[in-house]
């Protein structure tokens, strides 16, 4: 039963290109555009990995962020924050720090845009891994 | 018998002769006073009432020789004829002292220039015997003050000609002198503060190079940002160096100003562009990786024969080579000095054609455009109607985005008028979006660099493109907050073009000065056609 990883970013291309990327990857996988339809998905399909952008317009990917890590059912899910702007070219808005510093836990992985797709199947691997680890 | 003024009046006997008498006239002095005028380091002579020389000291008699008996005018002057200018007339005639300088083009002296004091003896029946002419040789001293006044003049030269604002300032900042340059620019400010004049302010600077020279007398510098009189501001380099005293001691300061606002502009120039090819870069890496993702889903496609999938990744290819080619436009419009291409039009049908452009990708993205029917159709334009075009696209497109990414009950919503400006005497284009608004982070830096909000989709070069083409229209883009949230972009072009130097962009508030959207009878109150 392969590992499934719903994709959460407002760029159509993007989730695309995520999801055959994840697919080719031997991973199954559900995309999700905005907050509410990845929350919904989420609670339906229970992935067992999320992917998210978090420079979703109206700083919904932050506070969609935060309502995983919030909720009973869905804080176990790793996340992978997949996000264009850090702190390189947009000083003002650094996503790393918020998420670290916050008292939330942070995510299970980091991946910059444009996309690094082996770091990313890396990343990926290595949180799934942990996941089996901890559950056993 | 008394002397006038002499002090060294020894003896009244020794006058008791009879003047004019030659041959004898040195008993007119006793042996001690003529020791003294012997010893004196001038030339000293006794003339008679009839200009004659009666009696001249040692340093005169070495000088030029047997002089007594001679005229007094060819003594000194080389005359034949008494001199029309004689000043010996008020202590001969007049018996009183006097003192004029004298200048001895040609005489028997080696000295061109004296300082003359005339002293009258006078009998005891209170008639002038004869005078004693005392001339110090300060031909030196001539010298050296045409020296001093020649190196003042070059000092003066140098005050007001250099092309610096000068002041020189007491110890509190108080203005006790000024160069032309500094009253042209800055008004008469003698006996005003520095900060007053320089800064319109009651307070001083809280690092003012001024008081550091004044404290450790030394020469300090700063940059600041001055106002002229006129109320433009203008960047300085501010040079402070003490004036010192013989004691050594600082009295005044002086402060000299050079104009750099060329310079600080070049630099901000260079900064930004610094800043474009770095977002240009990030453009090309997105646009890229973008090509690589597209890449990457055909070839997928085509291996799992999924004929859907990989048209899904040739939109993305497609989608990329669209970006490069619109990145390429807009560095070439950035970097291209253009002159506009200037034309009559109608600004509302330039409106009308822009707004149809994007029809369909409103409709796309769900969002509502229109473009507002004026009240009263404004006069034609002169502009590059190529130019204003790509400006409102711009402006039209963003607006869309914007909206387009918000998430909200409302619909998304981006009116676009034509208006005029009477009091600004200019035309404005004008985008209102009910979008998100601009993050106060974003509204920041729109002054300065090119933002990109749009992720990998924008170029961040858009109102860079727009701001340079609102400056060769000598226009502005101006934008503020909208009324029910959301922004309003304005492009702003005058009916009498000029073009500008500066960044034309402007950041406003509603309601405030200079922002007229909100009025009343402005077609903006009126959004019917919408």
């Amino acid at each position: 039963m392969p590992e499934k990883i719903l994709i959460v970013d407002d760029e159509p291309s993007m989730l695309t290109y995520l999801s055959t990327l994840l697919e080719d990857n031997g991973y199954q996988t559900i995309t999700a555009s905005n907050a509410q339809e990845a929350l919904e998905q989420a609670l339906r399909q229970e992935p067992d990995l999320i992917t998210l952008d978090l420079l979703m317009p109206e700083r919904t990917g932050i506070k969609l962020y935060r309502d995983l890590k919030k909720n009973e059912q869905l804080s176990r899910i790793p996340v992978i924050i997949v996000t264009g702007f850090t702190a390189g070219n947009f000083p003002m808005i650094d996503f790393r720090k918020f998420i670290y510093e916050r008292s939330i836990p942070g995510p299970q992985g980091f991946v910059e845009k444009p996309v690094e797709p082996k770091l990313l199947l890396e990343q990926v691997k290595k949180a799934l891994e942990n996941l089996k680890v901890s559950s056993v | 018998m008394r002397w006038a003024t002499l002090p060294w009046r020894k003896s009244q006997e020794s006058l008791n002769f009879p003047v004019g008498i030659t041959g004898i006239p040195h008993q007119l002095l006793d042996p001690g006073a003529r020791a003294l005028l012997d010893a004196l380091p001038c030339y000293v002579s006794l003339i008679s009432p009839t200009r004659e020389v009666l009696w001249a000291n040692k340093a005169l008699l070495q000088e030029a020789g047997a002089v007594v008996g001679l005229p007094c005018h060819q003594l000194y002057r080389l005359r034949h004829s008494p001199c029309p200018d004689c000043q010996l007339g008020r202590a001969l005639e007049q018996g009183s002292v006097s003192l004029w300088e004298e200048s001895l083009p040609g005489s028997m002296l080696s000295a061109t220039h004296t300082l003359v004091q005339a002293v009258p003896l006078v009998g005891s029946g209170g008639e002038v015997l004869a005078a004693l002419k005392i001339s110090t040789d300060i031909t030196g001293l001539k010298a050296r003050q045409r020296q001093l006044e020649l190196s003042q003049r070059e000092y003066r030269a140098l005050f007001e000609g250099v092309p610096c604002y000068i002041s020189v300032q007491d110890r509190d900042l108080r203005i006790l002198k000024t160069n032309r340059l500094f009253e042209r620019d800055f008004g008469r400010s003698q006996g005003r503060k520095c900060y007053q004049v320089y800064k319109g302010r009651q307070q001083k600077c809280e690092v003012c190079p001024v008081e550091r020279s004044f404290e450790d007398g030394q020469i300090h510098f700063s940059e600041e940002t001055v106002r002229r009189s006129s109320g433009e501001p203008m960047e300085v380099v501010v040079y402070t160096a003490p004036i010192r005293d013989h004691m050594g001691q600082t009295f005044a300061v002086m402060e000299m100003s050079t104009e750099i606002s060329q310079v600080k502009r070049l630099q901000r120039e260079l900064a930004a562009l610094g800043q474009a090819v770095a977002i240009t870069a990030h453009s090309i890496k997105n646009i890229l990786s973008g090509l690589e993702g597209g890449a990457y889903v055909v070839h997928s496609g085509l291996r799992r024969a999924d004929p859907a999938l990989a048209q899904k990744g040739w939109e993305m290819v497609r989608e990329g080579v669209g970006m490069a080619g619109r990145l390429i436009q807009d560095i070439l419009l950035i970097s291209k000095a253009r002159t506009p291409k200037y034309k009559n039009v109608s600004p509302q049908a330039l409106a009308a054609g822009v707004v149809s452009l994007f029809e369909k990708r409103a409709a796309d993205l769900g969002v509502e455009l229109c473009l507002l029917e004026p009240g009263k159709e404004p006069e034609p334009l002169r502009v590059d109607p190529d130019a204003i075009h790509t400006a409102l696209a711009n402006l039209i497109s963003n607006a869309l985005e914007a909206c387009a990414t918000f998430q909200r009950e409302e619909t998304g919503r981006v009116q676009v008028s034509v208006m005029e400006l009477p009091q600004e005497e200019s035309l404005v284009f004008q985008v209102e979006d009910n979008g998100p608004g601009l993050a106060p982070e974003v509204r920041e830096k729109l002054f300065r660099e090119m933002v990109s909000t749009k992720g990998s989709s924008g170029t961040g070069l858009g109102l860079v493109v727009t701001d340079k083409i609102l400056r060769e229209h000598g226009g502005k883009v101006r934008f503020h907050p909208g009324a029910q949230g959301g922004t309003v972009f304005q492009l702003v072009i005058p009916r009498q073009a000029e073009a500008g130097e500066h960044s034309s962009i402007q950041e406003g508030v509603p309601g405030s000065q200079g922002q007229p959207p909100f009025k009343e009878g402005s077609p903006w109150k009126s959004p019917g056609t919408c």
